[in-house]
């Protein structure tokens, strides 16, 4: 997924508006803000997996032994994380900039705004790392695509399981001091065993 | 013979744990107390005690009730059966707590002690039931024959302890090889992906087995097959990832990429069963599973020495049964292997 092959990246954002404006027309009113959390993390979590198919798909064989000529594994495996967490992170900016564009403000009452944005650039980006890490496991899978929708569901888990918690923390009021430790950890071990992990990988 | 005795001591351990699990009564408790009030100040209070002897002990039951520290004994005693007596009371003047405590002591089964069996409502003494009121805690001392503790609310269930608990030790067990094959076999050795498949896979059996033992037992004891508790959505989560590992071996053909890309998965769904199965459940304060979040657990039977004797031995039954099936599978997935290639 890069700026060279535009249209793919603008049919990710495509399909975040979709989804919302589809929400929308289904209900005008709706203002439940447990309905916007559990709606906004699936629909992040369904655009992650549109990109790293998508990314699969144009990523062929040739290319990536070009890759790896130019660039050492595990650099290219960090450097593709770090990339999909960044892109992950706005892309779900642009769905909450989309959500409150299209339902209002009325039901939106974080304790704390910077809380929320740390929220969201945490869970986003455990969602973009580890979407990575199961990706480039199912790349080298006979069917990358069932297999990444497999993994990438197992793998992520945990980290939605966070996500949410956190999110209902700060716009309905159960803060849960676990959910913070465990979003980090999802952020650092993918990280840490793709690196350690991923030279071994990609030798053949 | 020899060389396979470790099996037949597993197969005598867990012949032993199985029959003294489901065999051994529980010692006599009582679960509740019936009030009928016949005039103010004279009650009538029944009990229903759960493996008493009663009839048998007829002569040397006696029956008391402690308000604060002051004891009132049971006058007209009558035994119905086995398992159910009753008795008047005649309540004294001053009332100094609320709290109303019951006592019912025989030779043959000890002494029985419900700290807070009943309440005083007002004027009116109400009993309290296991469901509804406060937790009665039930000791029983003295009693003359084996048994397993009696626990209000688990019962019978306790007996769970030798299957559910140790099944848990022995999925961890298996882990914890498969995790050390699937380091080996990202070293050079794809031949121990084999292994560590194997592992993975029996103890994958035991992770099911230990969720529909923990569901059957919370069906009995908190009402629901099923909670929203962190101990069982990581437990849920765990079984889904190791399912996971078994499709994306399914769908790589050649070997060695096979035995690296599942090491590398593996290594990962291990990192995530310490995190979910471990560190997790036991930092949340809402847990309702035993031995998370201050419930009783280990430390409490720690002191009953009947529990003891059948846990420690089903530990190590359930973890040989659980290492045999591995070398077992090994064997297994080599001759597929084999066949594979020839």
């Amino acid at each position: 997924m890069d700026f060279k092959s535009r249209h793919v990246l603008w049919s990710v954002v495509l399909f975040a508006l979709a989804c919302i404006y589809s929400l929308y027309l289904v209900n005008p009113d709706l203002q439940d803000t447990q309905m916007f959390i559990s709606f906004g993390v699936l629909s992040a979590l369904f655009s992650g997996f549109h990109t790293m198919q998508k990314d699969q798909q144009r990523l062929s064989k040739g290319q990536l032994i070009y890759w790896y000529t130019l660039v050492a594994p595990r650099t290219f495996i960090l450097a593709k994380m770090t990339y999909n967490a960044f892109f992950v992170v706005l892309l779900n900016l642009i769905q909450c900039i989309l959500i409150i564009f299209y339902f209002g403000t009325q039901w939106f009452h974080p304790s704390s705004y910077a809380e929320l944005i740390l929220a969201i650039l945490a869970g986003s980006s455990a969602m973009g790392i580890g979407l990575t890490m199961a990706s480039s496991i199912a790349q080298r899978t006979q069917q990358p695509t069932t297999i990444l929708a497999i993994l990438g569901f197992a793998l992520l888990l945990p980290t939605l399981f966070a996500f949410v918690t956190i999110l209902s923390g700060v716009l309905i009021g159960h803060t849960h001091y676990l959910a913070w430790p465990m979003i980090i950890i999802m952020n650092i071990i993918p990280f840490l065993l793709s690196s350690i992990l991923f030279p071994y990988l990609w030798r053949d | 013979m020899m060389r396979n005795w470790w099996k037949w001591i597993c197969l005598l351990l867990l012949m032993y744990v199985i029959i003294v699990a489901l065999v051994v009564p529980l010692v006599p408790g009582s679960e509740s107390v019936n009030i009928t009030s016949l005039h103010p100040g004279l009650q009538r209070v029944e009990i229903t005690g759960y493996n008493t002897h009663f009839v048998q002990e007829e002569e040397n039951l006696q029956c008391y009730v402690s308000i604060g520290k002051t004891l009132v004994k049971g006058q007209n005693l009558s035994v119905i059966s086995e398992t159910q007596a009753a008795f008047d009371l005649i309540l004294p003047d001053t009332i100094p707590d609320k709290n109303v405590g019951f006592y019912a002591n025989t030779d043959f089964d000890g002494t029985i002690y419900l700290s807070t069996a009943m309440r005083m409502e007002g004027f009116i003494l109400e009993p309290n039931t296991p469901w509804k009121g406060d937790v009665i805690t039930v000791k029983n001392e003295e009693q003359q024959f084996f048994g397993f503790p009696f626990q209000p609310n688990l019962f019978e269930t306790i007996r769970n302890l030798m299957f559910h608990v140790p099944m848990w030790f022995t999925m961890f067990f298996l882990m914890t090889i498969s995790f050390v094959m699937s380091i080996q076999a990202m070293n050079q050795k794809p031949e121990k992906d084999l292994k560590a498949a194997a592992a993975a896979e029996i103890g994958l059996w035991f992770c099911a087995l230990g969720l529909i033992t923990g569901s059957v037992w919370a069906r009995f004891t908190w009402g629901a097959w099923w909670n929203k508790d962190p101990q069982l959505n990581g437990a849920m989560v765990v079984f889904i990832v190791y399912a996971t590992y078994f499709i994306l071996r399914k769908s790589v053909q050649d070997e060695i990429k096979r035995a690296r890309l599942s090491a590398v998965f593996n290594i990962f769904a291990f990192i995530l069963m310490i995190l979910l199965l471990m560190v997790m459940p036991r930092m949340v304060d809402t847990s309702l599973h035993p031995g998370k979040s201050g419930n009783p657990a280990f430390s409490k039977y720690d002191l009953d020495s009947s529990l003891r004797m059948v846990f420690y031995p089903a530990v190590i039954a359930w973890g040989m049964l659980g290492y045999w099936m591995y070398r077992w599978q090994t064997k297994v997935n080599q001759y597929k292997n084999e066949e594979n290639e020839g």
